[in-house]
């Protein structure tokens, strides 16, 4: 069983210090864009002083039926546009909704003239993410202040975003259809995406491929219908796989089959951050990004990711991260289902009647 | 096109309304009280008989009375010890120069708007109109004045001082009619005249015409519905050569210079003030002067192009949603044609250099961002 006191410690004093951060890196800046996939707690972005807000989430979040089941905060209730227009949108924010769009990312200096300046945050715009006064527990998010030349590519890629016709306006609102050609897409060097050239899941499994001891990886969601999720059982044969992910119904099955392939997994609440961590007793490298282990991130949609060569100093935090929740978290072993227990105890059986004789117990 | 205003101003504040019962006639060429002052100049005089035999074909000998009488009411003329009716300097007057006479127009209560509270703004119309007006509704909002008081002088009451001393003299006014301007006589039944006053709230709108010239552009009548009339009458009056002690000494100490057709020049500080609020395309400044609250609204005009763009960022958006570059323009391009400039070098590259330089305040942060969008992301 996990150590749920000591992560809800972990998780809440990084919410503080995370909001305190973003806060601090953002407020005063001209400029700025909020990626998120959907937003309960407008605070945060009411706090911040910057003079002009753009704010990108999914059009399609909260007509998914599950959708408190996807939200990192189980009691949040997420804005749908009648509440942004009243709220966020009313005076704090333009808001638009793409569809898909599950990419984290806080951008300042959107202009050319402009000192480009981002973060990838893993954290949607909820209570859980941000908020550690309330009574909501918190998730475990990771927040990675990206280099020069990333914040270019990021700059980049909200650009050619925010020139597509979006799916939702919110205030006035609109339904736009995507139609007619986006603009050309820049090209990426750092920046790695699922939507529209799938750069993300070449990358993750190159990663996979390139493990050479551990493969470390976290996750919200996690299924096995996917070509990533079928290397990483393949590498748990041949590397030490560890995987942290969140507590949810939804993922057993699919954890199951990594853990019977080999993998440590490791259960921990409100696991929220993704990251893909190889190596990280020797030569650590990795990719921290917006996709679950998905097909439906890892296919498709608006997600976004870093990759992390060796020797990038960030790799220390990031391990830290994975290092300090695993530390925290106890190792799952799946009880066997009952019918596999009959035919374990046949085959246990089996063996018994067919060692006997050379036991010569007869 | 420079600064120059033009201004209109809105004034929102009392007004009395005077009401005395008396005669009112009316100053009519080709009436039949002219016939009787003609008739009165042929016979050297004459009598009750001749104008009923005259005028009458003798069937009608109590109105041929009632008529001279009126005359007489109307200082037209006067009664001799020998019973007959001859007319006065005045009524020879009429009868030469003007070829007029004092017809009856009415009689009863009678009231009168007296513009003394216009004062600040028209010095040369102390009454404006009179008009007979069944106003038997609010009986509580009138109260007595005692016209001997009013008569010897009230600087309170300016304008009808002067209206009760002319009574008392007989002399005549000027007064509105609907649309036409007319002689006016009043006969109060008793003397002194018994005077009833009440205060009505009046929303006036004018316009410069000129150097200390002003067009009446709208009067309403908040209260006392039934003096809409009234308004009629005054709107398109033109108070010339008036108010110096406002619309010239004022508005100079204030910060506009009268230029030539009605235009006022704001200076740059008076632009630059916070009193100073330039909406879309008016320049308003408000003001309290002689009891009045008043708003000055003035078309503006932009020296240069970039002037224009500073203005629009800065007080012509909307927050009209989410717009595309050509929407922008457009809009833009209205505002420059309102401030007097040709919008035709306007590009999203001078647009895009105003918001560099000016914030529009009155947006929100929503508001602002989604007025950039198209500047940010179709420019």
């Amino acid at each position: 069983m996990s150590k749920p006191s000591e992560l809800a410690t972990l998780a809440r004093e990084d919410a503080a210090r995370h909001r305190a951060q973003l806060l601090e890196l953002f407020s005063g800046r001209p400029n700025c864009v909020v990626g998120a996939f959907c937003l309960a707690d407008e605070s945060l972005l009411r706090e911040l002083t910057t003079e002009v807000l753009y704010l990108n989430i999914a059009s399609n979040n909260h007509q998914a039926k599950d959708r408190v089941a996807s939200s990192p905060d189980h009691r949040a209730k997420l804005k749908g546009p009648a509440q942004l227009k009243d709220g966020l949108a009313g005076d704090a924010a333009m808001v638009r909704g793409y569809p898909n769009h599950h990419a984290k990312y806080w951008l300042a200096g959107l202009l050319d003239e402009e000192t480009p300046f981002g973060v990838l945050f893993s954290g949607d715009l909820t209570a859980s993410a941000m908020d550690a006064t309330g009574e909501v527990a918190n998730s475990h998010e990771l927040l990675l202040v990206l280099e020069y030349a990333e914040a270019l590519e990021l700059r980049s890629f909200v650009r050619w975003l925010m020139m597509a016709k979006p799916r939702t306006e919110v205030l006035p609102r609109r339904e736009l259809l995507l139609s007619g050609s986006l603009p050309r897409l820049p090209t990426f060097r750092k920046l790695v995406l699922t939507s529209p050239n799938k750069t993300l899941k070449r990358e993750i499994l190159a990663l996979i491929a390139s493990a050479r001891e551990t493969l470390d990886v976290t996750t919200w969601a996690v299924d096995s219908d996917n070509e990533v999720f079928a290397q990483l059982k393949s590498a748990a044969k041949r590397v030490r796989v560890r995987l942290l992910a969140h507590e949810e119904p939804a993922n057993r099955r699919a954890l199951e089959e990594l853990a019977q392939a080999g993998a440590e997994v490791r259960f921990c609440p409100r696991m929220h951050a993704k990251v893909w961590l190889a190596d990280r007793d020797a030569a650590p490298s990795a990719l921290v990004a917006s996709a679950n282990l998905l097909a439906d991130g890892l296919e498709e949609g608006y997600e976004l990711g870093v990759r992390l060569e060796p020797g990038d100093a960030r790799l220390a935090a990031v391990t830290s991260f994975v290092v300090g929740r695993e530390a925290a978290a106890s190792r799952w072993v799946p009880t066997a289902a009952p019918a596999e227990k009959v035919v374990r105890s046949l085959q246990q059986l089996d063996k018994v009647v067919r060692v006997a004789p050379r036991l010569k117990l007869f | 096109m420079s600064n120059a205003l033009q201004i209109s101003a809105s004034w929102t504040g009392k007004m009395y309304v005077a009401a005395l019962a008396g005669h009112l006639s009316l100053y009519r060429p080709d009436s039949h009280a002219l016939a009787l002052l003609q008739l009165a100049d042929t016979f050297g005089g004459t009598t009750v008989e001749e104008v009923d035999r005259v005028l009458l074909a003798g069937q009608r000998r109590q109105i041929a009375r009632r008529m001279l009488e009126q005359s007489v009411r109307d200082r037209a003329l006067f009664l001799r010890d020998d019973g007959r009716y001859e007319l006065t300097e005045w009524g020879r007057a009429s009868l030469k120069e003007d070829k007029a006479a004092w017809v009856e127009h009415a009689e009863g209560a009678w009231m009168t708007l007296v513009g003394d509270q216009l004062a600040p703004l028209f010095a040369s119309l102390p009454v404006i109109p009179i008009a007979a007006l069944d106003e038997k509704a609010d009986a509580d909002e009138w109260s007595s004045l005692p016209s001997e008081v009013i008569m010897a002088g009230d600087a309170r009451y300016p304008g009808l001082t002067t209206l009760l001393r002319s009574l008392a003299t007989g002399s005549s006014f000027n007064a509105w009619f609907g649309q036409r301007q007319e002689k006016l006589l009043i006969n109060p039944l008793s003397n002194p005249p018994k005077i009833r006053i009440r205060e009505v709230r009046v929303e006036l709108r004018v316009s410069s015409a000129g150097k200390g010239s002003w067009q009446i552009k709208g009067i309403e009548f908040l209260q006392m519905k039934s003096l809409a009339k009234l308004a009629h009458g005054l709107v398109g009056q033109t108070a010339a050569g008036v108010a110096s002690e406002f619309f010239d000494s004022y508005l100079l100490r204030s910060g506009y210079a009268p230029l030539a057709g009605g235009l006022y020049l704001p200076s740059e500080e008076k632009l630059a003030s916070a009193s100073v609020t330039l909406q879309r395309r008016v320049f308003m400044h408000h003001l309290s002067v002689g009891g009045w609250d008043v708003s000055l609204i003035g078309r503006v005009g932009a020296s240069h192009l970039d002037q224009a763009l500073d203005w629009f960022v800065q007080y012509g958006l909307k927050d009209s949603g989410v717009q595309s570059m050509p929407g922008l323009l457009k809009e833009a391009a209205a505002y420059v044609s309102s401030v007097g400039l040709d919008p035709a070098g306007l590009q999203p590259s001078t647009l895009r250099g105003a918001f560099a330089r000016m914030r529009p305040a009155h947006l929100n942060r929503a508001a602002l961002s989604r007025v950039l969008y198209p500047l940010y992301f179709e420019a």
